[in-house]
């Protein structure tokens, strides 16, 4: 695949782009994502209480609870690689919009204790 | 000796030991890195976008790289963006941090079509945030802390007749002096164009592989735990590049005139 880099010419073509990038990023992830994640939970929920209880059918249900989980990091990984190296200022947007909400989850974080690797396992069933 | 989970309150809200010391060892590491990109004279269009990079790439694989680590049933927590912004959810493992930053960051260099590589700037303030951020998980006794021992500086834990390597204590100590050695090797003509970089990697790698031993993380095959097999890899990635390359790099001052 041939990708083409944008050449920005104009400051204000780039600020353009940056907020794109920033909206995009929280259109998808505090609107599309939920939605979709929601919807697919009672979905997959649907399907486990038409199958059998065996030990199959469980993992089975798992893995692809899992792999949908996936998708939207996948997504934003994928899509924030694609501006990269297409539109740069689209792909930066994206960057900052993902990089704040961490650096905000960052700082709540001295508010909370941090559950261990253990206890995640054991919540999780592990 | 007990953990200390909080290290203070303000107005009455506990402010917990292990999220401070993360928070101030990446704040004290990005500091650490903008003074050194201004040494550098590193343009802000370059030190922006492949910083942003590697602190996102960095948090990903730091959780990503739990799957690998310690199995297949932290997948729904560190897989997933809900697990990404939990803050009650540990950041994960430092080696997975270090992969991913690294990986993150190489592709925002060439995204931004950059020939050489600037990154130099990050050795030093990795290694900085890296001792900073082992204060919080030695406070709270992070995995245990670390195997039984009979040496005079093992610690005791709480219910436990024995004592333990202050593990987090070895890593933050290891940083501090490997933060030392990056400074002074800075300026050396060896240590541009991402050498100092590659080399602060290859460091705390060797390091790690060691300090393991005394760790209480999942052994995965052989007898090694998995932090234990990525960082012999990256070693060994960073020792061939090194053996491969037969003459110095060009010069800090080279560079910048």
């Amino acid at each position: 695949m041939n990708l083409i880099q944008k050449e920005y010419t104009d400051p204000a073509e780039k600020r353009k782009d940056f907020w794109f990038g920033v909206v995009l990023w929280v259109g998808l992830n505090v609107l599309a994502f939920p939605i979709c994640s929601f919807l697919v939970s009672i979905g997959l929920s649907s399907v486990a209480t038409g199958l059998d209880s065996s030990d199959t059918s469980n993992t089975l249900i798992s893995i692809a609870g899992v792999a949908l989980g996936l998708l939207p990091l996948l997504i934003n990984i994928g899509l924030i690689v694609y501006f990269a190296f297409t539109r740069r200022q689209v792909a930066l947007g994206m960057l900052a919009a993902f990089g704040a909400a961490l650096l905000l989850t960052l700082c709540l974080g001295i508010l909370f204790a941090v559950a261990c690797l253990g206890i995640i396992g054991a919540y999780n069933g592990g | 000796m007990s953990p200390v989970p909080i290290l203070f309150d303000v107005f009455g809200v506990p402010v917990y030991s292990h999220g401070f010391f993360l928070l101030l060892g990446l704040l004290a590491g990005l500091a650490w890195l903008i003074v050194e990109s201004r040494r550098r004279h590193w343009p802000k269009e370059e030190v922006i976008p492949i910083t942003l990079a590697a602190f996102v790439g960095g948090m990903i694989g730091a959780k990503a790289s739990i799957v690998f680590f310690n199995g297949f049933e932290y997948a729904p927590v560190v897989l997933s963006m809900a697990g990404m912004f939990d803050p009650r959810v540990g950041p994960g493992s430092i080696v997975g941090g270090v992969a991913g930053a690294y990986m993150a960051g190489y592709i925002a260099s060439k995204a931004i079509g950059k020939a050489g590589c600037a990154c130099d700037a990050f050795a030093p303030a990795m290694a900085l945030a890296t001792a900073i951020g082992r204060v919080g998980c030695f406070l709270v006794f992070e995995d245990g802390l670390g195997k039984p021992t009979t040496l005079p500086w093992g610690v005791p834990l709480p219910g436990a007749d024995y004592l333990v390597h202050p593990a987090p204590l070895y890593d933050m100590a290891f940083n501090l002096a490997w933060f030392g050695i990056l400074l002074a090797l800075r300026d050396h003509k060896w240590m541009q164009n991402g050498n100092l970089l590659k080399l602060g990697i290859g460091g705390y790698a060797f390091f790690r592989f060691f300090v393991e031993f005394v760790r209480n993380n999942q052994v995965l095959a052989f007898g090694l735990t998995g932090q234990q097999v990525v960082s012999a890899l990256m070693f060994l990635a960073v020792a061939a590049y090194f053996a491969t390359k037969s003459r110095p790099q060009s010069t800090f001052s080279s560079v910048m005139q």
